[in-house]
């Protein structure tokens, strides 16, 4: 099972770097003042098959977010990804006869989209829910928020575009910021801060909405044509503590093929740790149960295999800092 | 390195070398080499001090201004300048011969000093067109870090600051005033079609057509992607409905030229207007009113 790491070169120039550059020159800034740091010069980028690792697409993004002048830049930029990146493979996404169908597809090959978020769906009887999380490290605030905004963007042009009845909510994982208008104008869709983890959320009915001239019978084909997937660090780790919840991190180190040791010093290197990842999927999970399927303790504490209800409790407060039944009553 | 701030202004650069060449070769020929012990070194230090700032302050007017008569001006006083301060700072280092030559060192500055006082008086009167410019676009306060670089507007944090303003005023009697929102419709499909340049070019030309379209009492800003927000001071909401409306129907005129095609493309745009006649009114909920009415009339329009 393959998967990259935030300093493998595996990110397409053309998408992830040379348009922040442009759109960045567009507002005044100079090439050079976006690149600093990054151990690119501008004419690399054109050069056709250059990639560029994550590190260096998060050092650009950095730069960026400094400029006053581009504030809206992670708006346009992700308009720029949906009128490249995403209609690139429009024979795949644009043929899909559904949204649910459409949902399929980008679990199954998302990551081979768009390689810096990989989607957890968890689904109640009325309601889908959509949690993203870091695919290949896990990023400063600030970058995090350009990435939130650009797939909120992106996201909202799609449905404009592609099926304008489809109504959806966005959770936005930071408190509201200052520069609301932007959000006014770029998101049409219905929009809420403070949450835990970048998501969306749509009732079960909207899954069926239709997408605009579809030719289903193109998507298997497309899916086939796709190469196999190219996981990130983190959205290998993630599979692997799903699948395997009771493992250790030797055990999971074992199975990726590395030491230990060095393990633990990449999982350093993309600013986290075992623990940390392992939290993360449990407390998407047990505030999933609490809010949405409203479990008491006892059914979620049985449910994440915990020995007794004071641990998850105890565990719940540490990934949330509110107890279950605070966190249930807000 | 970019090479285009240099070629601009080409020929000054050239002359600025020359006149360097041409300072330092009369000084060689008119001189001779002070011995080590006679120089005074805190002096040279100095004085090389002044001739380099003086040839910074060419750099930045050549590397930043447009070519034109207030920056010749500047440049010729500058050089006149420079070329003084030189024969100052080799003065220190040389004896010229015959002596009287030194009192010649202050002329070309006198020269110069007065040719920047000139270039003060036309950079004023330039500066004075372009507030003639900016008057539908800036109220009473410049602030160059609030500006929208796309379409050169001032952004919406600017706006915010004069919404409470106006409300200010709204407390000591004055009448209610409107904020008006613009919208372009089919804008993300024209993106689409067109590509980002073109799109912001679009920006641009509707910005300048907007401001047109307003009293010189008015401030139009950029909101965000591709609306616009006007604020009209003590205005009703049927008269700021009216300038809108004529506004609308400029903007729908307006024929908009492909690149290399004759075929003209007009651009439409819609627009919401709220008036404001409550004091303590947050801006926020005020523009969310805005967009909403303004989303309202995009469904209407559907």
């Amino acid at each position: 099972m393959s998967y990259f790491e935030c300093q493998t070169k595996q990110l397409a120039s053309r998408y992830f770097a040379l348009p922040i550059v442009e759109l960045a020159s567009q507002r005044g800034v100079h090439a050079d003042v976006i690149l600093k740091g990054s151990k690119l010069f501008y004419t690399d980028l054109h050069a056709n098959p250059t990639r560029i690792s994550y590190e260096q697409f998060e050092t650009i993004v950095s730069n960026l977010i400094s400029q006053t002048s581009c504030q809206e830049v992670s708006f346009i930029y992700g308009q720029y990804l949906l009128n490249t990146l995403i209609s690139h493979h429009a024979e795949l996404l644009f043929n899909c006869h559904n949204i649910q169908q459409l949902l399929k597809v980008l679990l199954l090959k998302g990551l081979d989209i768009l390689p810096f978020y990989h989607i957890r769906k968890l689904q109640t009887e009325t309601s889908c829910h959509l949690l993203f999380s870091p695919a290949i490290a896990e990023g400063k605030p600030a970058v995090t928020r350009f990435l939130c905004e650009a797939m909120a963007s992106l996201c909202c042009g799609y449905l404009k575009w592609r099926s304008p009845e489809t109504t959806l909510t966005l959770q936005f994982p930071y408190t509201k910021p200052k520069q609301v208008a932007q959000y006014l104008s770029h998101i049409h869709l219905a929009y809420s801060f403070d949450h835990s983890d970048f998501a969306v959320v749509m009732s079960n009915q909207a899954l069926a909405q239709q997408q605009i001239g579809t030719f289903p019978y193109l998507v298997a084909r497309q899916l086939k044509a796709l190469p196999p997937p190219q996981r990130g660090f983190l959205a290998q780790l993630h599979r692997l503590q799903l699948k395997y919840p009771k493992y250790h991190s030797e055990q999971i180190a074992e199975i990726m093929g590395m030491s230990a040791a060095t393990f633990k010093r990449k999982l350093k290197l993309h600013q986290t740790t075992f623990i940390n990842e392992k939290d993360r999927l449990h407390r998407q999970q047990a505030m999933f149960y609490v809010a949405e399927q409203g479990y008491s303790n006892e059914q979620v504490a049985t449910a994440l295999q915990f020995s007794d209800i004071t641990n998850f409790r105890r565990a719940f407060k540490r990934w949330t800092g509110l107890t279950p039944s605070y966190f249930r009553k807000i | 390195m970019k090479l285009q701030p240099f070629l601009l202004h080409q020929s000054r650069w050239l002359l600025l070398v020359l006149l360097t060449l041409v300072a330092i070769t009369i000084t060689a020929y008119t001189s001779i080499l002070r011995p080590l012990s006679d120089i005074n070194w805190l002096d040279s230090l100095g004085e090389g001090g002044l001739t380099l700032m003086t040839l910074i302050w060419i750099a930045v007017t050549l590397l930043t201004r447009p070519k034109g008569l207030v920056t010749n001006l500047l440049f010729a006083g500058l050089s006149a300048m420079y070329v003084s301060m030189l024969w100052d700072f080799l003065d220190e280092m040389v004896v010229f011969t015959p002596h009287y030559l030194t009192s010649f060192e202050a002329i070309p500055a006198c020269f110069g000093m007065v040719l920047m006082s000139i270039s003060a008086y036309y950079w004023y009167k330039e500066q004075s067109i372009f507030n003639q410019t900016l008057m539908k676009k800036e109220r009473f306060y410049r602030d160059h870090s609030m500006t929208d670089f796309v379409t050169g507007l001032y952004s919406v944090e600017y706006m915010q600051n004069q919404v409470r303003h106006e409300q200010s005023r709204l407390a000591n009697g004055n009448s209610p005033f409107c904020l008006t929102l613009f919208d372009i419709c089919d804008f993300a499909a024209y993106s689409r079609q067109h590509g980002m340049q073109k799109s912001n070019q679009l920006l641009r030309d509707i910005a300048d057509m907007l401001s047109l379209s307003m009293r010189e009492s008015d401030l139009l800003c950029r909101f965000a992607a591709d609306k616009f927000v006007v604020v009209h001071p003590q205005t009703n909401h049927v008269q700021a409905q009216a300038f809108a409306n004529r506004a609308a129907e400029f903007i729908a005129r307006h024929a908009n030229y492909d690149d290399g095609e004759n075929q003209p493309q007009y651009s439409a745009v819609r627009w919401s207007c709220i008036e404001v006649d409550d004091k303590h009114c947050e801006f926020e909920p005020l523009i969310a009113a805005l967009v909403n009415e303004l989303n309202q009339t995009k469904v209407a329009a559907a």
